[in-house]
């Protein structure tokens, strides 16, 4: 048993490692190129904005038909990475772009100046400065990996179910069998798996990433950097003494790269323009003929989702939908008054921050879904237990976004502030009410916006959860159990419908609710250049 | 010199910070200042000298790894209303108007009744000619107003020391000038706080312009290179012969 566990610990973190780094590469191209492109930004943004909103399951259509039935033999395990993609990749999309965008114009402008090659923008200013967003957002991916791992192992729709070989799977079939021993094997194996990747992969990243952060005020450790790190620190402490760096930068490049004749601006944005062109080209010539050849089977099926929506009753789905957005908001309001005491202790006291971070990143990356089932019994004391237990367990899923929001936020008040709160002496409360937590709301409300599509996503594992006639689920309805039931029924239109119903429900809600928070956040703390 | 006559003194005040090695960087070594009572200090250095470490190791705000820093006659164990810092960014909070900007600075004071912190804090906007703005928020200034407001909130606490971190260096010429001259003023005005100033700079000019006496920093870890006693009367012309010479003095032993 225990051959067999390490074999399928192995197996899962081979797919989850190489959907990490395909989500890495991704994010690094689309994060910079939306983030320094005014046009790709307006089309791309928005699409990773609804993409990032559908569930898991909703990709299940995809990984079936595209991938796993385009590839013979691979097929089912590229499905299975693909799927875990969709767990890792926005929320590093996002923080490249947002890193990218926080360049100063006035680096880019000497990028030109210089008439650095697109490579060498990439290779020493634009991958430089991203560089700690992704090693930041990495536990957020690897936990959220680990979270729907179970999911993401199990492809099915219809009739069709493919179980590959790896922990989640392992687990769920322990928990078919009752085999309580394999299912606490699996999970140590897996934990400690988890700790000797941040031991040995991610502790040395960040480690290596603090070179490129440092605050003028508070300067942690005068270093020997490299070039490129070297480059970056100067990019982050370029306001003041900008000229000086103007010419220093200049001088570096052009010693390394000779003046080039041609002015690589207008090249560069006018193949842009024409990779654009040939990539919408292209998509009409494909894919245009095959839609319009097989137009009736496409009518089919939009008229089957609309039947299922009609057979499931509209009203009934609105009425699973206001339990599951109930849900949410108690579990952010939950999520929040957890993350504001602890992430404030750590960004006030260093020592805390070293120890207590790593272990709460690694309780992060824990797959919880699948503790679950053996805590369950606590839980299934009757309806307000079985809520408490699901609003929980969609907690676990999600709470580590607004953590690490509401800490970034915390680490945003600058030392001369800090210094502030100190020379006046200023109480604990009244530290955090006028300098902490203004200074992190817009932070936090990105946090609560990230948290709210996570806490979508959970609330389909977490409203039902079951294997092998053990089943756990909230009594009162969910948009969720509603969606796995209908994925349990291969009821492939019906779960379509609802799986379109909460996308959209979240764009809605983002739009109409969390953007104006934002919007609103930023205006009432009159928050302008001088942050 | 007798000790009372001493406002403030570092006593052999060493400090860096530790790299990655192991070993420590050290920016200041065995450094001695005194602080006289009624006396405007200025520190000179190049950038990077260590001036702004020492000026938070005179607020409390730094521990020095070795040394002690000598206040009105007892050990300074951390910072103390007595002594105010000004920043060299107006450091304001964005979502405080300029009125409750000041007042952050007395919040905590439990020795003062609430009217009193009022009061305090009007008497000190008009000090800083701000009257009319107490309702403004900081990004409706300018930035010699906003400066302004950090000295306001610098001294609505009656410091015996007021400690400047190179308070006119974010702002154009003609700005930080009328701010010296107005910071001049008020160190003419005996019956406002504070008794000492400390101002460190890049800028010698500005220095000149206002201290009694100057020190001049330099080398890694910085040592005093010189003490310059500016004697000329005041107010003080930027054109004289004297002043230019001072200047140029100055710059030589920096250079």
């Amino acid at each position: 048993m225990l051959w067999e566990v390490l074999v399928a610990v192995a197996l899962s973190w081979a797919r989850i490692a190489a959907a990490l780094a395909i989500s890495v590469f991704a994010a690094v191209i689309v994060g910079i190129y939306s983030g320094i492109s005014r046009r790709v930004d307006r089309i791309v943004i928005p699409i990773l904005d609804v993409l990032q909103s559908v569930p898991i399951l909703g990709f299940f259509p995809l990984a079936v038909f595209v991938l796993a039935s385009a590839v013979p033999v691979l097929g089912y395990e590229i499905a299975s990475i693909f799927l875990i993609f969709t767990c890792t990749f926005w929320n590093l999309a996002f923080a490249v772009y947002e890193g990218a965008r926080s360049i100063p114009q006035s680096m880019i402008e000497v990028a030109e100046l210089s008439k650095l090659s697109l490579k060498d923008r990439f290779g020493k200013i634009y991958v430089p400065a991203v560089f700690p967003k992704i090693v930041d957002q990495l536990p957020a991916s690897l936990s959220n990996a680990f979270y729907f791992l179970a999911a993401s192992e199990v492809i099915a729709l219809g009739e069709a179910e493919v179980r590959v070989a790896g922990i989640g799977t392992l687990i769920l079939r322990y928990l078919g069998m009752g085999n309580y021993t394999g299912i606490a094997i699996g999970l140590v194996a897996t934990a400690l798996s988890i700790i000797a990747a941040y031991l040995l992969v991610l502790m040395p990243l960040i480690s290596y990433s603090d070179r490129y952060r440092f605050d003028i005020a508070q300067p942690p450790a005068v270093q020997r950097t490299p070039m490129i790190m070297g480059l970056y620190t100067r990019i982050k402490s370029i306001q003041s003494p900008l000229r000086m760096e103007q010419r220093r930068i200049a001088g570096l490049t052009h010693r390394v790269f000779p003046i080039q004749l041609v002015n690589i601006k207008y090249v560069g944005s006018d193949v842009k323009r024409l990779i654009f062109i040939v990539f919408i080209v292209v998509l009409l010539v494909f894919a245009g003929p095959r839609i319009y050849a097989n137009i009736d089977d496409v009518w089919a099926a939009v008229a089957s989702v609309a039947a299922a929506g009609v057979r499931l009753g509209i009203l009934s789905i609105g009425e699973a939908l206001a339990y599951s957005f109930s849900r949410v908001l108690i579990c952010l309001a939950l999520m929040l008054s957890i993350s504001l005491p602890i992430a404030y202790i750590i960004s006030e006291k260093p020592d805390v921050r070293n120890t207590l971070l790593p272990i709460l990143q690694i309780i992060a990356s824990l797959p919880s879904p699948l503790i679950f089932p053996i805590i369950s019994g606590f839980f299934e004391g009757g309806i307000y237990s079985r809520e408490l237990g699901a609003i929980l367990l969609m907690s676990l899923g999600s709470v580590w976004y607004v953590f690490y929001s509401t800490l970034s936020g915390f680490n945003k008040v600058h030392g001369e502030y800090r210094e502030l709160a100190r020379l006046y002496r200023l109480s604990g409360f009244s530290k955090f009410r006028y300098i902490y937590l203004p200074f992190a709301t817009p932070s936090i409300v990105t946090g609560l916006i990230t948290a709210t599509g996570g806490a979508w996503n959970t609330v389909i594992v977490a409203e039902r959860l079951g294997e092998g006639g053990r089943i756990f689920e909230v009594q009162t309805p969910g948009l969720g159990k509603l969606m796995s039931v209908l994925a349990e029924m291969a009821d492939t239109p019906g779960l379509v419908f609802t799986v379109i119903v909460m996308t959209v429900f979240v764009i809605l809600v983002n739009r109409l609710l969390w953007r104006k928070l934002y919007d609103y956040s930023i205006r009432a703390l009159r928050i302008h250049e001088q942050l | 010199m007798s000790n009372s006559e001493i406002l403030l003194e570092l006593r052999n005040v060493t400090h860096g910070y530790s790299l990655r090695a192991g070993s420590t960087l050290k920016v200041i070594e065995n450094l001695n200042i005194q602080v006289r009572y009624g006396e405007f200090l200025g520190i000179v250095g190049p950038s990077g000298c260590g001036k702004s470490t020492i000026l938070r190791i005179m607020a409390g705000l730094i521990k020095p790894l070795s040394g002690t820093v000598i206040f009105r006659g007892e050990v300074l164990n951390g910072t103390t209303p007595r002594i105010s810092l000004m920043h060299q960014t107006p450091t304001l909070l964005p979502w405080l108007t300029v009125k409750e900007n000041i007042y952050l600075a007395l919040m905590a004071r439990k020795d003062l009744t609430e009217r009193e912190k009022q009061l305090k804090v009007s008497e000190l906007l008009e000090l800083v000619e701000l009257s009319g703005y107490e309702s403004a928020y900081p990004y409706e200034l300018s930035g010699g107003m906003r400066q302004r407001v950090a000295l306001a909130r610098a001294l609505v606490t009656d410091p015996d020391l007021l400690l400047l971190d190179e308070p006119f260096s974010n702002l154009d010429p003609l700005t930080s000038l009328s701010l010296i001259r107005e910071l001049e003023g008020m160190w003419f005005d005996t019956t406002l706080p504070p008794i000492s100033v400390v101002m460190v700079s890049h800028n010698i000019e500005e220095v000149v312009m206002l201290a009694d006496r100057v020190i001049v920093l330099g080398g890694r870890p910085a040592r005093i290179l010189a003490e310059v006693p500016i004697e000329l009367s005041r107010p003080r012309n930027k054109k004289s012969e004297e002043f230019y010479r001072l200047v140029d003095e100055i710059f030589s032993l920096i250079s």
